[in-house]
């Protein structure tokens, strides 16, 4: 019994050193991770069944207050976005005289969570798009109100989102209101983000709103990340203790975007550094 | 508890049932408390039938959690070959226990699963370092009885 205790462990530090230092294993992953993948739907049923149910037992009454209250809401988005049109082909004859390239157009696909990770300390989402979707690694991925994460593993049907929160994510920031620069870490929690190596003299304040940068490459410019929450100056610490509190709602949003940048190829892996 | 008993279906359609109800999302105020289902039912069938599953089983059954978790592989393999050792080793008196000793071990098998699986996360990567995920092996001591219960009967009811 003891040997059969001694090959298990072997073989599977073996595996563990192979999977943590090489990526010869991603492709078996994918592989693996799409067979699996009636285990993924299975897991949603419940929540699906629960949904269907209290549809079934919605009265026709709210059912109308709801979508009154939604043409509402869509009225003033409209109204919103009319001039959006206008104001940015403006921007773009600006840039061009400033000779700046132009801003591109992301296009965006609905998504649905179909699975949370079992794990607290372990920030990830499942979502329903996969390579069937043109889904590829390093895609951004927003809800309604803000950044969510970054897509880290394509499978044909599903695909694997790391959340904005988990402690091995940073996102590349700006302050909206004057463009400083930071980078916000995930700490594995979904109530606050923190900046990294601010300086105390830097003009931030609380209340400010974070903007993703486009520094890296990874995410598109411009979408809102989080809000300033708390600042803390300590003159014994080189640097100022920022917390930022993330804008999506990240352990509740169902619904998500997927960001597709247009000028790309929709199966190759995002890299820095191939745009002027 | 006789040998003929023993069908793969049965322990496919359980461990089919663990997985899922791993991946179930649950309230914020629960996800804590999520029982470790997979070692659950890896240690039932290990009580049950030891001269059929054993670390081989123990070793797909880890696979199958690091891809489900998305972990390293090899993870969750190490952790349940080490649980494995520990149930076989013990196997011929945990099965005389009564429900709630066997809980007990339960919940200290499913602690030395967490505990090797957070220590190894812990070295390749950050956390927090708190001993909250010791809720799981509490939960998990508590859903012991009932694990035992309706999976004799649905084994029972497959033969």
């Amino acid at each position: 019994m003891g040997y059969r205790l001694l090959l298990a462990i072997v073989l599977s530090l073996a595996l563990l050193f192979i999977d943590v230092r090489f990526s010869q294993l991603n492709s078996a992953r994918q592989i693996l991770n799409t067979a699996l993948s009636p285990v993924q739907w299975l897991s949603d049923l419940p929540n699906q069944l629960y949904r269907g149910v209290t549809f079934l037992f919605t009265s026709r009454q709210s059912l109308e207050e709801e979508i009154d209250l939604m043409r509402a809401r869509l009225l003033v988005l409209e109204r919103k976005s009319q001039k959006l049109a206008s104001v940015t082909a403006e921007l773009n004859r600006l840039r061009e005289l400033l000779n700046a390239s132009r801003i591109l157009e992301e296009g965006v696909v609905v998504t649905e969570l179909i699975g949370a990770s079992p794990d607290p300390d372990h920030q990830y989402i499942t979502i329903d798009k996969g390579r069937a979707d043109q889904v590829y690694l390093g895609q951004a991925v927003l809800d309604a109100e803000g950044l969510m994460g970054q897509v880290i593993e394509v499978n044909e049907f599903n695909s694997r989102v790391l959340l904005v929160s988990d402690s091995r994510h940073a996102v590349p920031v700006k302050i909206n209101r004057n463009g400083v620069r930071a980078i916000a870490y995930g700490v594995g929690s979904v109530n606050f983000l923190e900046l990294g190596n601010v300086p105390d003299t830097t003009d931030i304040e609380v209340g400010d709103l974070l903007v993703s940068s486009g520094l890296g490459g990874r995410f598109p410019k411009g979408y809102p990340v989080a809000r300033v929450s708390t600042i803390e100056h300590d003159p014994g610490q080189p640097f100022a203790r920022v917390r930022a509190v993330p804008l999506a709602q990240l352990n509740r949003s169902e619904l998500l975007l997927l960001v597709f940048k247009e000028s790309e190829q929709p199966d190759q892996p995002t890299s820095g550094g191939e745009q002027p | 508890m006789v040998v003929s008993n023993f069908s793969w279906l049965a322990v496919f359609l359980t461990f089919l049932l663990a997985a899922v109800l791993e991946l179930v999302v649950l309230p914020a105020v629960l996800a804590p408390l999520r029982p470790e289902w997979m070692v659950l039912c890896l240690v039932y069938w290990l009580l049950r039938h030891p001269e059929r599953i054993g670390m081989a089983t123990a070793l797909v059954v880890g696979l199958i959690m690091d891809l489900l978790a998305g972990s390293y592989f090899g993870m969750h393999m190490l952790a349940l070959s080490i649980i494995t050792y520990l149930v076989l080793a013990m196997q011929q008196r945990l099965k005389m226990f009564p429900v709630v000793q066997q809980a007990a071990i339960v919940f200290l098998v499913t602690g030395i699963h967490l505990m090797t699986v957070y220590t190894i996360r812990a070295t390749l990567s950050v956390t927090d370092g708190s001993l909250e995920y010791l809720w799981q092996a509490l939960s998990s001591a508590v859903c012991w009885p009932l694990v035992i219960v309706l999976f004799d009967r649905f084994v029972f009811a497959l033969r």
